[in-house]
């Protein structure tokens, strides 16, 4: 698989604040990463950078360009929805699609056009006059039908309804993904996208906390039921994050040996929002030690 | 005589545990048809697979008939088109299906003889001796697993 985007040593200050800091992260074609983190984690300002729409220092290459100084040859080839998509009020649903073909060389009008057609937008309809879903779907359709190498979506689901999140990423998934393209993805909702990613990021404070396949993390993250009789020898194995209720402990380990976690209790696997929760949660209590 | 009993005794249980485990297999499924629930234990590409062999036994899948493509379920089920790629390859390493140019994937004819004979082994060496082994741990008669079977039937 060839890589598409890498960054190395990013890191973004603002004044003495570290919003970013010596991020490094490659994403391959045929990969859909996700980068989550809690707000104000740097997840927005690290995309920026990737699309050089702000200063940085370190290294970012995407599909051979540097964002700073290649920009527009580059977004040929990549697309982006902002969290904070905004459509002009007075344009109509029409304009929007012959401004983009007149402007985008990879825009597929017709791509677009079947896109709408599923749902009740009218192509005479002024952005102003739709619903707040509605002008996700149009900024959706106008997005995806861009022959882009790499799509990356900034909580793109925001604020919608359960059936258009699902028809949102049915769309990424049968429409637009193969796997000479890479997406990078950034949400709240990691269980609605947990098995459509193949990489994740987590980020805190700036800083990449893990960076693994989602392959990977399965192998690496248990979840044990340990009974109280058990719990003090567990916690010698060091769980990240463990949580007692109607008598039984859950805690979950990283990298620890199966049969040593046998002896503890029943083992599971836990969802990416467990182990997401897990490591955030370590994070901070470390800092309060 | 009392071997033939005991013989006789196997056998209805056998009967009565393969329809509980038919029974557990169909609600199974049933709930795999809209949005697919996956257990977080196994892999889910194994899961996957799982669900085809399961589908083409049960005859929902047919002998010849096409599998969806690997994006028609990416988007069905929400997943990576990595993870259903890897369960269709499974799928053709052991010649249940096979590849049809550029009309995508096939159901084998013979396919679900194949797969019955391979269950029936599973089951037989695998499920039974445990299942064996639970009834005699319960100390459960042939006739409370008869009594206990004319209630579940409907």
């Amino acid at each position: 698989m060839s890589t598409l985007i890498s960054v190395s040593n990013l890191t973004k200050r603002y004044g003495d604040k570290k919003v970013v800091d010596e991020v490094n992260l490659t994403v391959k074609a045929g990969q859909i990463l996700g980068l989550v983190g809690p707000n104000g984690a740097g997840k927005t300002t690290c995309l920026q950078a990737v699309l050089g729409l702000t200063d940085f220092t370190g290294e970012v290459d995407v599909l051979g360009y540097n964002p700073k100084n290649n920009r527009e040859r580059m977004l040929n080839d990549v697309a982006y929805i902002a969290d904070v998509a905004v459509l002009p009020k007075w344009l109509k649903v029409e304009q929007a699609l012959i401004y983009m073909a007149g402007v985008h060389p990879n825009f597929d009008r017709q791509k677009a056009e079947d896109f709408l057609a599923k749902t009740n937008i009218n192509h005479n309809s002024k952005i102003k006059s739709l619903s707040k879903g509605m002008v996700t779907q149009v900024h959706l359709a106008l997005i995806l039908a861009i022959d882009a190498k790499v799509l990356i979506l900034d909580e793109p689901t925001l604020g919608l309804d359960i059936l258009t999140r699902r028809q949102f990423y049915t769309h990424l998934l049968e429409d637009f993904y193969n796997e000479d393209k890479c997406i990078i993805v950034t949400t709240h909702q990691i269980e609605e996208i947990e098995h459509i990613l193949t990489d994740v990021a987590f980020i805190q404070e700036g800083k990449v906390v893990l960076s693994e396949s989602t392959d990977n993390i399965k192998e690496r993250f248990k979840l044990v039921a340990v009974s109280d009789e058990y719990v003090s020898h567990a916690q010698t194995l060091k769980p990240l994050f463990s949580n007692r209720i109607m008598g039984l402990t859950t805690m979950l380990f990283d990298q620890a040996k199966d049969h040593e976690l046998a002896e503890l209790g029943p083992v599971s696997s836990p969802s990416l929002a467990d182990v997401f929760v897990g490591i955030m949660t370590k994070n901070v209590t470390k800092e309060a030690c | 005589m009392a071997v033939d009993k005991l013989a006789q005794g196997v056998l209805v249980m056998y009967n009565t545990v393969m329809r509980f485990i038919n029974l557990f297999i169909h609600s199974f499924l049933r709930k795999r048809t809209m949005s697919a629930q996956w257990h977080n234990d196994t892999p889910i590409y194994l899961q996957l697979y799982q669900q085809v062999v399961s589908r083409i036994l049960e005859g929902y899948i047919k002998e010849g008939e096409a599998l969806p493509s690997v994006r028609r379920v990416a988007a069905e089920y929400q997943l990576n088109p990595i993870t259903i790629s890897k369960a269709y390859q499974m799928l053709q390493d052991e010649a249940l299906v096979e590849k049809q140019r550029g009309k995508g994937l096939f159901v084998k004819e013979g396919t679900q003889a194949l797969m019955l004979a391979r269950e029936r082994e599973a089951f037989l060496t695998k499920q039974w001796p445990e299942i064996l082994q639970k009834i005699s741990l319960l100390k459960l008669s042939a006739a409370e697993l008869l009594a206990s079977n004319k209630e579940v039937t409907l």
